[in-house]
């Protein structure tokens, strides 16, 4: 479990990171913890990652 | 399990004071988000999701709301992929925006803190469908093109 999440936070960070320079820096950055239900799995949870520019 | 990543690319397209004296900006992007989630037989399914937005920045206090949709798409080993839409909205409030000054070119930064929902639709597949919600913290450094600066000043 615990080198899923860190793999999956490392999949979030590099989506981000790869998505950002292309307007230079981003403005801003958020960081979040998200639930969710999905109706053929159930609740899921699980770290959210963005930026703004 | 879950994941989830998103970007915004946005424009300022206006700024007015709609909402009484206090300065209120509107800021117009393209968001791009995606998210894993595993299932407990070990399945992973992936979202992505593209669509406008438009963000409301208002200050003081301040109070960031965007408000989205657009298309989603779903993957899962052994399923066609799927079509569908989603839409977004978020609320994010900090009680100040303090501006660079003479004395102090480098204010702390503001963050805020607020809850966003977002809801995907699937209508070829209906147990794809998914309602998340999510807490975030944002940080917002000491110049921000779409905010008026309020506070510590």
């Amino acid at each position: 479990m615990r080198r899923t999440l860190v793999r999956l936070i490392s999949v979030a960070v590099a989506v981000v990171a790869a998505a950002a320079p292309a307007q230079g820096a981003p403005t801003e950055v958020h960081v979040g913890a998200r639930v969710g239900y999905v109706m053929g799995r159930g609740w899921t949870l699980g770290p959210e990652l963005g930026s703004e520019s | 399990m879950d994941a989830g990543a998103r970007a915004r690319f946005g424009e300022l397209i206006v700024t007015g004071h709609p909402f009484g004296q206090r300065q209120t900006s509107f800021v117009l992007g393209l968001t791009v988000a995606g998210d894993l989630s595993f299932g407990d037989n070990g399945q992973v399914a992936f979202r992505a999701h593209v669509g406008p937005e438009l963000a409301a920045y208002h200050a003081c206090p301040v109070l960031v709301v965007p408000v989205g949709g657009g298309l989603s798409l779903s993957f899962e080993r052994g399923y066609a992929a799927s079509v569908g839409g989603y839409v977004g909205l978020a609320a994010l409030f900090a009680p100040l925006h303090p501006a660079p000054t003479y004395s102090d070119p480098a204010p702390a930064p503001t963050f805020l803190a607020g809850a966003a929902t977002r809801a995907a639709f699937f209508p070829a597949s209906f147990t794809q469908n998914e309602l998340a919600l999510a807490a975030r913290l944002v940080y917002l450094p000491g110049s921000h093109g779409g905010l008026g600066y309020c506070g510590g000043d």
